[in-house]
């Protein structure tokens, strides 16, 4: 089933985390496996913010295999350790995609378990098997001024139950693309194929993760966020709604049977993209007036930060 | 939804959704209905899915928000009104009554109805009315692709515009489109409504305020996959 949700302040002082929790939060029974969110805007030092995961035995102990490998292949500009997660700012000596997956995977060699959920110039990655309000609450989301952010519930069909199968997910190696899916890709397995003999390497044996590397691959061709999910359409298999964000904004795609569920709302001061109503009547309550549509099949959309 | 107009009708009782599960409220309304109270109104319905499903005693229900999947479904002889938005599978499987949604519904509205009537004043999302074997579905707005798929008795009234294969593979039945039909389905054909049809969709829509966006169309099955031999290939691959 799965659920998803993206939120996108179009002016300062709307909360973004909040708003994005709630919404997750009505939808924990679409996906009570696990919640993640893309986060983007929160101030950090250094050119890039990563999130680091310790892995399941891990915790502060991995700390210094972490930072060292990150010192190999550039400067640790600050380092936060909260539940398992590493907040850390940097600033990478090769900042080309082929250097970013090198210092990706020298940082998870760090450690058994060590896992570089995101890299990106705004973006940071929380995926945990705990509803949204645990996130919430165990890193003081509401502290943080972000901008937008995507956001899924998981009801595992296709791989395991764990952290690391979590959505979202990011475009490794492109700073900044991630994705939430719900439903299937079943042209998955050839795609991927493909894109390993190019060069590119998958953290998992989850379809979305495919779905993240082929959009931010097409962003880096020069498709803007709304051409590569209008492309999408014909070039992914099966069925899906999914969210995909950049450090600008999000964009939204149905598959052309849309068996898979997406509602557009949008204001003056916000755009959002849920799976059921019921994440908008979580976030917002039932007596506010917004309009409401259902995202018709085989149409995609984007959203930018102005 | 216009919180101005939130006083209830005259006699009617409350049933204030906020907090409660799905259960307690349709398990209220049930009760309601029971102890013989004929108007109901339903505050904080928050898109809440299954409200007033399998109801089968005639009351006037008014839900003040919008309401998730299945609203109605099941149901004979309810009168509901949605103040707002519908979720998916709207008045499924409906036996007879009326439901009115002021605003959109989601994808498969009113699936297999039996009777009754149901108005989305807004537009609604893929695969409307499918499969519906009695009763009237209207559309304000536009539909989604293979809308009256399947059908066998039920009018389907599209206002706006419908999607691809409309009508696919309907046995019988009529389906009316005031706008632009993006293709026909499998075996349908295209006609000018009858006057006696035209009179009857002028007479159903009055009520509502709504017309056609351009000009009244009618599909039919055109019949040809009824019955066929296995062997008449060229049946199937004309009619398909």
């Amino acid at each position: 089933m799965c659920g998803i949700a993206g939120f996108l302040a179009k002016r300062e002082g709307v909360p973004v985390a909040a708003s994005i929790v709630e919404m997750l939060q009505a939808l924990h029974g679409r996906g009570p496996d696990s919640t993640g969110l893309s986060l983007y805007g929160a101030p950090y030092e250094g050119e890039l913010l990563a999130s680091v995961w310790a892995g399941d035995d891990g915790g502060a102990s991995a700390r210094d295999g972490i930072l060292e490998a990150i010192d190999r292949h550039g400067r640790v500009a600050s380092v936060d350790f909260t539940e398992g997660y590493f907040r850390i700012g940097l600033t990478p000596e090769d900042a080309s995609p082929r250097g970013l997956r090198e210092l990706a995977e020298a940082v998870e060699s760090a450690n058994p378990g060590v896992r570089m959920f995101s890299l990106g110039h705004s973006l940071e990655v929380l995926k945990y098997t705990a509803d949204a309000r645990t996130l919430y609450e165990r890193w003081h989301l509401g502290d943080q001024p972000y901008t937008h952010a995507i956001g899924h519930v998981r009801m595992a069909t296709e791989s395991r139950v764990d952290v690391n199968h979590s959505h979202p997910f990011w475009a490794r190696p492109f700073p900044d693309v991630t994705v939430v899916h719900n439903g299937h890709v079943t042209n998955y397995y050839k795609n991927r194929r493909i894109y390993e003999m190019r060069g590119y390497t998958f953290q998992t044996e989850n379809d979305t993760e495919f779905v993240a590397v082929y959009l931010a691959e097409q962003l880096s061709l020069g498709l803007t966020l709304d051409e590569a999910v209008r492309r999408s359409i014909d070039d992914l298999d099966g069925s899906f709604t999914y969210l995909v964000s950049t450090a600008d904004g999000f964009g939204v795609a149905r598959d052309r049977f849309s068996t898979k569920p997406c509602l557009v709302a949008e204001t003056d001061a916000w755009v959002a993209v849920v799976s059921e109503g019921i994440a908008l009547a979580g976030a917002f309550g039932d007596e506010t007036e917004f309009h409401t549509y259902e995202l018709p099949g085989g149409e995609a959309r984007a959203w930018t930060r102005a | 939804m216009d919180t101005s107009v939130k006083s209830p009708a005259s006699g009617a009782a409350i049933v204030d959704a906020h907090g409660r599960s799905t259960r307690e409220i349709n398990e209220e309304i049930r009760a309601l209905i029971a102890a013989g109270q004929r108007e109901i109104e339903v505050l904080h319905p928050g898109s809440r899915h299954n409200l007033a499903v399998g109801i089968l005693e005639p009351a006037r229900l008014r839900f003040r928000g919008d309401v998730g999947y299945f609203c109605g479904a099941l149901s004979d002889g309810l009168e509901i009104e949605v103040d707002g938005n519908a979720g998916w599978s709207l008045g499924a499987d409906m036996m007879g009554g009326k439901i009115v949604v002021h605003s959109n519904s989601g994808s498969s509205t009113a699936p297999s109805i039996r009777g009754g009537l149901v108005v989305v004043e807004g537009s609604a999302g893929a695969r409307s009315a499918i499969a519906g074997k009695g009763g009237v579905v209207v559309i304000g707005g536009s539909t989604g692709y293979m809308s009256g798929f399947m059908n066998q008795r039920t009018r389907l009234v599209v206002c706006g515009d419908a999607g691809e294969a409309f009508g696919d593979s309907m046995y019988e039945g009529e389906l009316f489109c005031g706008g632009e039909i993006a293709n026909l389905g499998s075996d349908t054909l295209l006609e000018e409504p009858t006057d006696e049809e035209s009179a009857w969709l002028a007479e159903t829509l009055e009520p509502f305020g709504l017309g056609p966006k351009r000009t009244w169309r009618k599909v039919r099955s055109a019949g040809k996959l009824w019955r066929y031999d296995k062997k008449e290939f060229a049946v199937w691959k004309e009619a398909l």
